[in-house]
């Protein structure tokens, strides 16, 4: 209990002070709700209007999990093919490079022209945002095996399935970690601003109503929404993170 | 036995700056034998182990290990490489990582290969670390699982590439006493290679000194010690003077 204590007054006095300026500034300038509610505001405007918007959260939840899933097992499965054949990676990984520095979102209305107006621009949208920090991390992860880890394996005959098998899948995994809570993010923006083109429903099409209705407690309702389920998912992989990777290797965030 | 003949080796042999990096080296390791090659950096010590052990490919001569190739005696698991660090998988604890090679070999794991890598952990001292993580493990013993892990299968030869030199002073000593107690046991042939010059006289038959740019045999020399051998041994006359004359020569040589 005292450790809780110890470890969670700083950020929890941080988030207090925060609040407290926040409802402050409202205050003293007398902005209405319509501007600017207080936190207090918003969280009372939940009152009635949470079920209604459970559907919602569902649809950009689903969306966003499909992306994150395809996305990461398309960047997993590239990502080794391109670690393990140094031709492929040669040949490939300047444009993943580049690729990955662009704004993916621009690419939305084209995806839209070739999908159609339903859920699979969502969906493709969700899955490419998804898939490069994975696909960028595992390259780096499955590449990066010690030589003299490598020496051993050759030293012992080892196929380079075996070499795989046995090494580099385990030095690939911190890494691989590091990119699924990369694309958490990635995949939950692919969803919303999918939602904001062509959605009826999601919070990404919860934001646009409430933005053509000015209605900003609607608009903050929305995005503590999609921040509870970005930080439940996130905790989720943290937690798997720990109890898969024992041996006390967590690669550095790489973004 | 391991027969080097005319071995030569060279780096980068197209570019415009090839390194020679050993030259016409010529030396037989005898069954049984333990041999050090010690010498100044860059006299190619590394390189001709890592080339006996099919790590490396020699640029010319020939080596040969019980008639047969570098590359056919690896293949039939006839050699242990020792690495400069003890490489163990981190993710493996000390069991996993003694069975890694019978796992590769056998390509599955049944109750004698466990029975195998028991007395193996036994001999080298960690019954009861079976299970440990090598994150949990002092420097000393993990050194030891990577020599259990080498020694598991059983191979014909040991090549040791300054598999102490991460250790500190005492728990190289202590290492240096279980290496002679376990060749000892099990005889193996064996190619150290150090820049520690007390560890080559106290564990060795032969001391191979090279000079180096480009790394050739500088002299060899017979350490007439009497085995089994142990802490007393290194207060004797004759190993302050093997000592002190291998200092010399490659003191002399920089």
């Amino acid at each position: 209990m005292r450790q809780l204590y110890r470890k969670y007054r700083a950020p929890a006095a941080f988030g207090i002070l925060c609040l407290a300026t926040w409802t402050g500034i409202v205050k003293i300038l007398g902005l209405p709700f319509y501007v600017l509610p207080t936190p207090l505001e918003i969280i009372l405007s939940f009152q009635g209007e949470l079920t209604g918007m459970l559907p919602h959260m569902r649809a950009t939840g689903m969306e966003a999990l499909f992306g994150w899933t395809v996305g990461n097992v398309v960047g997993i499965g590239l990502g080794a093919a391109m670690a393990e054949f140094k031709t492929l990676r040669k040949a490939t990984y300047p444009y993943v490079i580049m690729f990955r520095s662009l704004p993916i979102i621009a690419f939305a209305p084209l995806l839209i022209i070739w999908l159609g107006i339903n859920v699979k621009p969502i969906l493709a949208i969700a899955t490419i945002t998804a898939a490069f920090p994975t696909l960028v991390n595992s390259v780096t992860g499955f590449a990066s095996t010690d030589e003299l880890t490598l020496e051993l394996m050759h030293s012992l005959d080892a196929s380079r399935w075996e070499t795989f098998r046995h090494v580099k899948i385990y030095n690939a995994l911190p890494y691989i970690f590091s990119g699924f809570k990369i694309s958490v993010a990635g995949s939950l923006v692919g969803a919303v601003v999918g939602e904001w083109l062509v959605a009826d429903e999601g919070l990404g099409f919860l934001i646009i109503v409430a933005n053509n209705q000015i209605a900003v407690r609607l608009l903050f309702r929305a995005l503590i929404l999609i921040g509870i389920m970005a930080a439940l998912w996130f905790g989720l992989i943290m937690y798997a993170e720990r109890k898969l990777i024992t041996w006390g290797d967590h690669a550095e965030e790489s973004q | 036995m391991i027969s080097i003949e005319n071995v030569g080796k060279i780096y980068a042999p197209d570019s415009p700056e090839p390194v020679q990096a050993l030259h016409d080296i010529n030396l037989t390791v005898d069954e049984n034998e333990f041999v050090s090659l010690i010498g100044p950096s860059g006299c190619g010590k590394t390189t001709l182990l890592k080339c006996i052990g099919d790590i490396l490919s020699p640029t010319a001569g020939q080596i040969t290990i019980n008639g047969s190739s570098p590359e056919v005696s690896r293949k039939d698991n006839r050699i242990a490489f020792f690495f400069q660090e003890d490489v163990l998988l981190p993710w493996r604890s000390v069991m996993e990582n003694v069975l890694l090679p019978l796992e590769i070999q056998n390509r599955s794991i049944d109750q004698d290969n466990h029975e195998r890598a028991q007395e193996v952990i036994n001999t080298v001292g960690l019954q009861g670390f079976e299970d440990h993580q090598p994150a949990e493990l002092s420097g000393g013993m993990r050194e030891r699982v990577a020599l259990a892990r080498g020694w598991v299968y059983n191979p014909d030869i040991f090549l040791m590439d300054e598999p102490f030199s991460a250790l500190d002073e005492l728990t190289r000593r202590e290492m240096n006493r279980e290496l002679l107690r376990i060749h000892a046991e099990i005889q193996k042939t064996t190619v150290f290679v150090t820049h520690h010059i007390p560890e080559a006289v106290w564990l060795s038959d032969k001391v191979v000194v090279l000079s180096p740019r480009p790394g050739e045999i500088h002299d060899i020399l017979e350490i007439d010690l009497p085995r089994p051998r142990d802490k007393d041994t290194r207060l004797t006359e004759k190993f302050r003077e093997y000592d002190e004359k291998l200092t010399d020569m490659v003191m002399n040589m920089t």
